[in-house]
């Protein structure tokens, strides 16, 4: 059974370099279109896909933006 | 942000100076794992050289010593030294360790000091603007080879194990799991201990050797350019060709420098 997770991605920290969607197998994150406060487009989940709690988008992240919370069951 | 990079980064530091997308942020993350699996943080001591890739240590809340450009590796022996309590770390970039650093690099490995040197290899000089640095490849583009480089790259793997290294290990910023598990066995390793991280400089690399390629599009790149030994052993020649060979590339035991001056301190004889 797997869990429901939430990727929460700190927009002051976000710099908007795209690895996170690239390296996620199930295409969770999608680019919000919206600017922070820095100028980045900070992405976001996309809540109709299934996010398996692997965190390879937290172990990606260079700015260490990036939390998984939930736990993997 | 996530639980280990609250817990052990100076927040009052942040953001790192690193452009978007750079590589050197995921081998930190992967390196604050690695540390806090061992639960070792308090025995550490980092030492950065100069470059993007010595400023990896100074977000670290931990006893730090930023030194001067090739000089990280003679500062660790000093501290080492003197202090052979602390788990000794060295971040150093590839013009930092084996450009103007480079002897220093390999008389700490012949020396086999108990160091961990990590060595971020992004082809270039990334800090400074794009110039050619000694692991840049032959042929490439950069701001000082406008016609392409006619020299030659270092295997600085090959340099490490061939001047006593005894542990030595090559893996990429798309390998981050792999890292944890090689920065620990690094670090508990009682000898110099040399790991190269090829890494996406996306913002010099990128744009003179790489002809424009963004952050993922470099690291897919760099995975498609790299093969493991277990992979390398089903994979046609000619797929095999050109590859750089990563994992575990080299591993052995000999006396520690820091024990064997212990040793004579104590009036034994070595
Ligand atoms: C003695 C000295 N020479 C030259 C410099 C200028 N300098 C600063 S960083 C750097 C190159 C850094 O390249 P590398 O070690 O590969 O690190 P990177 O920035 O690529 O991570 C140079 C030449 C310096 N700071 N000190
Ligand atoms: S990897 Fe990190 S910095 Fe890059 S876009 Fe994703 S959250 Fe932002
Ligand atoms: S110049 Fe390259 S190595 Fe330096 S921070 Fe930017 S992307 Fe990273
Ligand atoms: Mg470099």
């Amino acid at each position: 059974m797997r869990g429901t997770f939430k990727i929460v991605i700190d927009a002051k920290w976000c710099k908007g370099c795209g690895l996170c969607l690239a390296e996620c197998p199930k295409d969770v994150l999608q680019w919000s279109g919206a600017r922070s406060a820095k100028g980045y487009n900070v992405p976001v989940q996309d809540e109709t896909k299934v996010c398996t709690g692997c965190r390879l988008c937290e172990l990606i992240c260079p700015d260490q933006a990036i939390r998984v919370e939930g736990e993997r069951q | 942000m996530n639980e280990i990079a609250e817990k052990y980064l100076r927040q009052e530091a942040l953001p790192m100076i690193f452009c978007p997308g750079c590589g050197d942020g995921t081998v930190l993350g992967a390196f604050l794992r690695a540390v806090d699996e061992l639960k070792i943080g308090d025995q550490l001591a980092l030492v950065g050289g100069i470059g993007c890739s010595g400023w990896m240590p100074v977000y670290v809340n931990v006893d730090t010593i930023h030194t001067l450009h090739g000089r990280a590796i003679p500062v660790a022996v000093g501290l080492k030294a003197t202090r052979p309590d602390r788990k000794v770390v060295v971040f150093t970039g590839d013009g930092d360790a084996i450009g103007i650093g480079g002897n220093h690099f390999i008389h700490a490995a012949r020396r086999n000091v108990d160091l961990t040197v990590i060595m971020i290899n992004n082809a270039i000089y990334g800090m400074t603007g794009g110039q050619a640095a000694p692991t840049t490849p032959s042929g490439a583009t950069t701001q000082t080879t406008p016609y392409g480089n006619p020299e030659d790259p270092f295997d600085a793997c090959k340099l490490a194990e061939a001047a006593g290294a005894t542990y030595v290990a090559r893996w990429t910023a798309g390998h981050p799991r792999q890292l944890i598990k090689a920065f620990k066995e690094a670090i508990q390793h009682p000898g110099f201990a040399f790991i190269e991280v090829m890494t996406q400089c996306p913002v010099q690399a990128g744009r003179y050797i790489k002809g424009g390629l963004d952050a993922p599009e470099f690291l897919a790149d760099i995975r498609k350019s790299v093969v493991t030994e277990a992979q390398a052993a089903t994979m046609p020649p000619e797929e095999l060709a050109g590859r750089t060979r990563i994992g575990l590339l080299h591993r052995s035991e000999r006396p520690e420098l820091t024990q064997r001056l212990a040793a004579l301190n104590r009036g034994e004889k070595r």
